[in-house]
């Protein structure tokens, strides 16, 4: 799923950046157990929804299908709905491991550990 | 009396802020100094353990887990408490202290204590502070005034290396300044509207321990310029910001004189009352709890501000059996602290044709404006305010694939926003004490600290004028969508907590004198945050750094005059 929010393209994306193993390093770590609860109740909603439609699993939809599947519950607003906070969880999860990655911090938005000089105006 | 390596001429008691220059005053000036610290000992540089880490290299990107954050509720509240510094704080868990009523108490067992952690701002106090009680009637007159320690300010300011324009204002002087870091378009377009609008307010740079342009004294101490990197609390490999462990302890060490002994956790200064003095401490060892006693002519305790309370409670002896020096009464009362509460955040439509680039250590910082010159408001005294505008890359993250990638990848800016925070002067009260519990004891045989210390109505109502003032001043900026906010945040988050122990001409109503020592016992001098009559609305360590050395220039030349 998470490399469905970020594919991997000519640029590494989430799959190749193992974003699932930090999105469950943090569950794991930093979140309540009742928010783990609803996760994982989320989850299972997820892939039962997803089954009854299409009668197999996410991994085995196809990359067209697995997009709209993805579509139709990234485009959910109702956050009291299970499987949209497991959803809008990984994705924020999913966000935050690319964005924090290596990859990401070294060649897309670079992060400087030592600036140096601040500039207090810079033009736009 | 003990034998010779037991024996020194000056203890210092803690190695923090202002014990750490305790430490290099007394032995530049020539004293065999023994340095007490009771955590372990953490060196410049070699002790650093993620200062050179990248965000990616921590395995929760700096979140602390919940397991560690659940176990420690106190701490876990402190901004700095975060996985790249955690290790600096001490955690609720291993030292416990009873709350009888909310009190975060923020603490760093280590050497450099708080010094590696702190917010670096440091700004003069002047005489619209030192005589505040007088002039509001609350607590008691301070013993010294502006021109007092003005010379001192001065002395420490050069060493420690302060980065600041001169303001030329009557209610913060003016000090011995390295380059200011220019404000940004949004902060000078503030400081402009504030300037046309008001008479009496201003919107300055915020003067701070970082070294903008080195000078050959911090050469000579190892450090080089400040590179900007805003990772302070994980302790400076440039020594760019003022530390104990970059710049007074190795100052100290290399003179020649000083002894270290970390893990020394002090249970009581010892008073021999024959020669009515006292003569030395006694110390368990926090690693292997054997106990030892140290002698020397003077003592500095600095042990931070509550601690040095409870050292001064548990030193107990015939001639002081409610704690050494307290004929008075009056240790452990008149507890104060700065109130942080409240906040204002807002955006600015304006200025988008231009950002800053980089990071920067300060911001910018608006002195006290209220009741300065005369009482005009329905609370006594004022606040002070951080203030600060920014702008960043903003991520549309609402889509999914290739295009949330692209999303990611943008560089396009968002608005400008604006934030400012409070730091209110609190009143000391003798309902704000501190005292030690009866029965429970910590690891170490040393009582527990009883807290009693909470806001009152002027705390109440000046919450209340910052949000309404800033908002005016907000306002007439054309500043949109304001918030204002009070966190309710329990007293001691704000990490100045202050008095217990305070100066003060009077020794029936005060601990110290003028020159910062036990008015009872003249060999104890006593210089952290444990002795401020007042607080002010200024971040206060500059100020014990002044004393500290002005209090060890006076200890040293009374030994020679063989008057301690």
């Amino acid at each position: 799923m998470a490399a469905t929010i970020i594919p991997d393209t000519d640029t590494p994306g989430a799959g190749q950046l193992s974003a699932h193993i930090f999105a469950l390093q943090m569950l794991n770590d930093c979140y309540e157990q009742k928010d783990r609860d609803r996760f994982l109740k989320g989850m299972e909603q997820f892939s039962k929804d997803v089954k009854e439609k299409y009668k197999k699993s996410f991994t085995e939809c196809s990359a067209d299908e697995r997009n709209t599947i993805i579509a139709t519950i990234n485009a959910q607003k109702d956050a009291g709905d299970d499987a949209a906070y497991f959803y809008s969880t990984l994705k924020g999860l999913t966000v935050q491991a690319y964005t924090s990655s290596k990859y990401y911090l070294t060649n897309v938005q670079e992060y400087k550990l030592v600036p140096g000089k601040f500039k207090s105006r810079v033009p736009v | 009396m003990g034998n010779n390596t037991n024996t020194f001429d000056a203890i210092v008691i803690g190695s923090g802020i202002s014990g750490g220059w305790a430490a290099k005053e007394l032995c530049e000036k020539g004293l065999k100094t023994l340095v007490l610290e009771r955590g372990r000992n953490v060196v410049h540089n070699k002790d650093y353990p993620t200062t050179n880490m990248m965000p990616w290299e921590f395995a929760h990107r700096g979140q602390v887990p919940l397991e560690i954050a659940d176990k420690n509720p106190v701490v876990n509240r402190c901004y700095a408490f975060r996985e790249d510094a955690m290790h600096f704080f001490v955690k609720d868990t291993e030292h416990p202290y009873i709350q009888q009523k909310p009190f975060d108490w923020i603490r760093g067992y280590q050497v450099g204590g708080k010094s590696l952690l702190w917010a670096r701002q440091t700004q003069r106090w002047s005489d619209f502070d030192f005589e505040g009680p007088a002039r509001d009637g609350f607590a008691v007159d301070w013993p010294i005034r502006y021109k007092d320690i003005a010379p001192w300010y001065s002395y420490v300011e050069k060493f420690a290396g302060i980065s600041g324009n001169k303001d030329g204002l009557d209610m913060l002087p003016d000090g011995e300044f390295l380059p200011a870091i220019e404000l940004n378009d949004v902060e000078k377009y503030f400081q402009g509207v504030v300037a046309k609008n008001y008479t009496g307010r201003h919107v300055i740079y915020g003067r701070c321990a970082h070294l903008t342009e080195p000078q050959k004294i911090h050469y000579d101490q190892g450090r080089v310029q400040c590179q900007n990197r805003t990772l302070c609390q994980r302790g400076c490999p440039f020594g760019g910001y003022f530390s104990s462990n970059s710049s007074t302890i190795p100052w100290a060490l290399q003179a020649g004189n000083m002894t270290l002994r970390p893990y020394s956790v002090v249970q009581e200064i010892i008073f021999d009352e024959a020669k009515n003095k006292a003569t030395g401490v006694r110390v368990t060892d926090a690693q292997n709890k054997t106990t030892t006693e140290y002698f020397a002519k003077v003592i500095f305790v600095n042990a931070a501000a509550l601690n040095t309370n409870l050292l001064l409670l548990n030193s107990t002896s015939k001639r002081f059996p409610n704690g050494l020096g307290n004929d008075s009464g009056m240790l452990g009362k008149y507890v104060a602290f700065h109130n942080y509460r409240a906040r204002i955040n807002a955006n600015c439509n304006d200025f988008n044709d231009v950002t800053s680039e980089g990071r920067r250590p300060t911001s910018a910082y608006l002195p006290r404006f209220r009741n300065v010159y005369k009482q005009e408001t329905d609370f006594l005294r004022g606040y002070a305010a951080g203030f600060s505008a920014y702008r960043g890359i903003r991520h549309n993250t609402d889509g999914f694939g290739t295009e949330l990638k692209q999303a990611l990848a943008s560089k396009d800016l968002g608005g400008w926003s604006v934030g400012s925070h409070m730091m209110g002067e609190t009143i000391p009260k003798e309902s704000n004490y501190v005292s030690l519990d009866a029965d429970k004891k910590d690891e170490w045989g040393m009582p527990l600290l009883n807290i009693n210390v909470a806001y009152d109505d002027n705390d109440e109502k000046m919450v209340k004028d910052f949000q309404e003032q800033m908002t005016e001043m907000y306002t007439k900026a054309g500043f949109t969508d304001i918030q204002v906010s009070d966190s309710k945040a329990a007293p001691g988050l704000d990490i100045h907590e202050m008095g217990g122990v305070r100066m003060g001409r009077d020794p029936k109503t005060s601990m110290l004198n003028e020159w910062n020592q036990l008015h009872a016992c003249k060999n104890v001098f006593v210089t952290d945050g444990a002795c401020m009559t007042s607080t002010s609305t200024q971040n206060p360590s500059l100020t014990y750094m002044a004393l500290t050395a002005r209090a060890a220039d006076y200890a040293v030349k009374e030994m020679k005059k063989g008057e301690l």
